[in-house]
């Protein structure tokens, strides 16, 4: 299923920059991302390899941006399964066809089905390419963690007993049962939803298209919701959910899952042998942390917040969290930003966990109904979407997408007038683009800020920028598409936007002289 | 009406519904349905959304 682990163990380090709890995806995203910032960090993981069963599978477009950064996105999309839209069905009906923005010669699809453990596998084989890989230790089991003005002392059970490591930092992705939170007796608040869903992952051959699919009240299971998605190597994901009144405990039983697989596989057409691989069980929930920063403790993924899986928010808001954080904490670190700019990462990705539970819980509560007035409305949406159109959006998914910054506390200059719209405002992910060279916009962030400068000509000098390792990217006219997106209209002909490392706006200003996001830039928290 | 537009009202009735309670919902339905159904400026456009509703009914109520 996955290649082995590297096996590494040196001696026991005393002290390190940044201690990361948790090798999951989260975490070892974020070991890469810092070892392409040149910081070198610890990683502690209970388990002996990457994950077993499926887990999260698919994988948004700003999430395969993310793990561009460091180069796993080759064999993501290699491997991965892209598609675009799906499908509704309520018993026998079609009732609702759905597809994502999306363009032939985009850089990635907006959605990607692989397992989690390619994706633990890819950010870890990344982050040993960069000359400060991480230190990556499995089978290690965080017992203390006592954090102080400066940093923290972190007790570690592993083998030959246990260790005391002295972090800088300590960033915890370390799941929804926290150990690190638990240690500095923090705790998540929100809802938690009762309708509980069982999660199959089965291999079977199909020639079925990649899209999502969805059955309500299928003949196969009268009353049941049912998910489908494929995944690599003959794999289905199937979820359905289970009836109020059945022990959860029976329901992940084989003899109870069975069945309903075999039932909706003979509905659907799909008649190959199949054998089941992974069984779980699942309920929605949105809950979060007050803070992401406790002092010397950061926390980042299941850890900070779990939203529901309805929309595929959760490992997709947990690589954004990294996104943000890897540049912020390797700029702290390396002195070039107070400590203070890693508030800024607590306020926008808290933030963005409240929007995520927001859309999160409206697909939940059609989903997994949460009570007689929520499934008697789903009902009539279903029954009325096959004749009536303008109910159907009712049944959109409403899959994951990056979430605006609007109130950070980094954004900055924001010329008014003259802008088309604000698609690429202070706080908005940066937008794609397809370049004059062929090459897509995207492709130039994820290292450190760049000032896309929107002129007829290259604009002379870029003294002051270069000296804040601000990377100038001249955008000519005939960058139609990328003019277009990010607002410039027929009366405004030169701009300058800067983009912050993660692939965020900073802030956009009129003309391009390189002096003008400079002032902004130096007030804004990012400069010492 | 936007899709968010949407959502929003949607989310407003099973909230309202929750508020209710079950007995009082079918009251609260037809309140709302009537005040709907008072806006449009000929009675045809409701009439034809009632009459869409009714055959929806037809379809048999699931499987227990």
């Amino acid at each position: 299923m996955t290649d082995p682990v590297p096996c590494q163990p040196g001696p026991w380090p005393a002290h390190v920059p940044v201690l990361i709890a948790g090798g999951g995806p989260v975490g070892l995203a974020l070991a890469a991302l810092l070892a392409r910032h040149g910081v070198a960090s610890l990683v502690i993981e209970a388990d002996d390899s990457y994950c077993t069963g499926s887990r999260a599978i698919c994988i948004s477009r700003r999430s395969q941006e993310i793990l561009g950064w460091v180069g796993a996105d080759v064999p993501l999309v290699a491997k991965g399964l892209s598609w675009v839209g799906g499908r509704s069905y309520y018993r026998d009906d079609e009732v609702f066809r759905f597809t994502m923005p999306s363009d032939p010669g985009e850089r990635f699809a907006p959605m990607l089905n692989i397992p989690q453990y390619c994706i633990e596998q890819y950010a870890h084989q990344a982050a040993l390419r960069y000359p400060t890989p991480p230190d990556i230790r499995w089978r290690a089991r965080i017992t203390s963690v006592r954090p102080d003005p400066f940093g923290a002392d972190v007790e570690i059970e592993a083998a030959g007993g246990s260790r005391r490591v002295r972090a800088d930092w300590v960033v915890a992705c370390d799941g929804g049962r926290s150990t690190v939170r638990e240690q500095l007796g923090l705790e998540l608040h929100g809802t938690e939803y009762d309708g509980k869903y069982v999660i199959v992952d089965m291999q079977q051959p199909t020639e079925r298209p990649v899209e999502r699919l969805a059955w309500f009240d299928p003949p196969s299971n009268p009353g049941s919701t049912i998910l489908m998605h494929r995944q690599p190597d003959d794999v289905w994901r199937i979820d359905y959910q289970i009836r109020p009144d059945e022990d959860p405990a029976l329901a992940v039983k084989p003899e109870n899952v069975l069945p309903r697989v075999q039932n909706h596989l003979t509905m659907i057409g799909e008649t190959a042998p199949w054998e089941p691989l992974w069984i779980s069980i699942y309920n929605a929930k949105c809950l979060t942390l007050d803070d992401y920063r406790h002092g010397r403790v950061l926390f980042a993924g299941d850890a900070a917040h779990l939203v529901p899986i309805f929309g595929v928010r959760g490992l997709n808001s947990g690589l954004d969290d990294a996104g943000n954080l890897a540049w912020k904490l390797a700029r702290v670190i390396h002195r070039r930003s107070p400590v203070v700019l890693l508030d800024s990462y607590s306020t926008e990705r808290r933030h963005a966990a409240l929007e995520n539970m927001t859309y999160g819980a409206k697909s939940t509560e059609f989903m997994a109904p949460p009570n007689f007035a929520y499934q008697l409305m789903r009902e009539a949406t279903l029954r009325l979407a096959g004749t009536d159109a303008t109910v159907r959006p009712l049944i959109n998914p409403r899959q994951s997408a990056p979430i605006v910054y609007q109130d950070s506390p980094l954004n900055q200059g924001d010329a008014a007038g003259g802008w088309t719209d604000d698609l690429a405002a202070a706080g908005a992910p940066a937008p794609e683009a397809r370049l004059s060279d062929g090459r897509h916009l995207t492709s130039h962030f994820g290292e450190d800020f760049v000032a896309l400068q929107f002129a007829a000509r290259p604009p002379a000098g870029s003294l002051g920028l270069r000296e804040r390792s601000i990377t100038p990217l001249w955008i000519p006219l005939q960058c139609g598409e990328a003019r277009q997106r990010y607002g410039l209209g027929s009366s405004l002909h030169e701009a300058t936007v800067l983009v912050r490392p993660d692939g965020y706006v900073m802030g956009r200003w009129h003309g391009t002289d390189p002096q003008l996001p400079l002032p902004a830039f130096d007030q804004s928290g990012v400069s010492l | 009406m936007t899709d968010p537009d949407l959502d929003q009202s949607y989310s407003a009735v099973c909230q309202a519904m929750t508020r209710v309670g079950p007995d009082q919902t079918p009251v609260f339905l037809s309140m709302l349905c009537l005040s709907l159904i008072s806006r449009p400026d000929h009675a045809d456009q409701a009439l034809a959304l009632i009459a869409n509703a009714e055959a929806q009914c037809r379809v048999p109520n699931r499987a227990e």
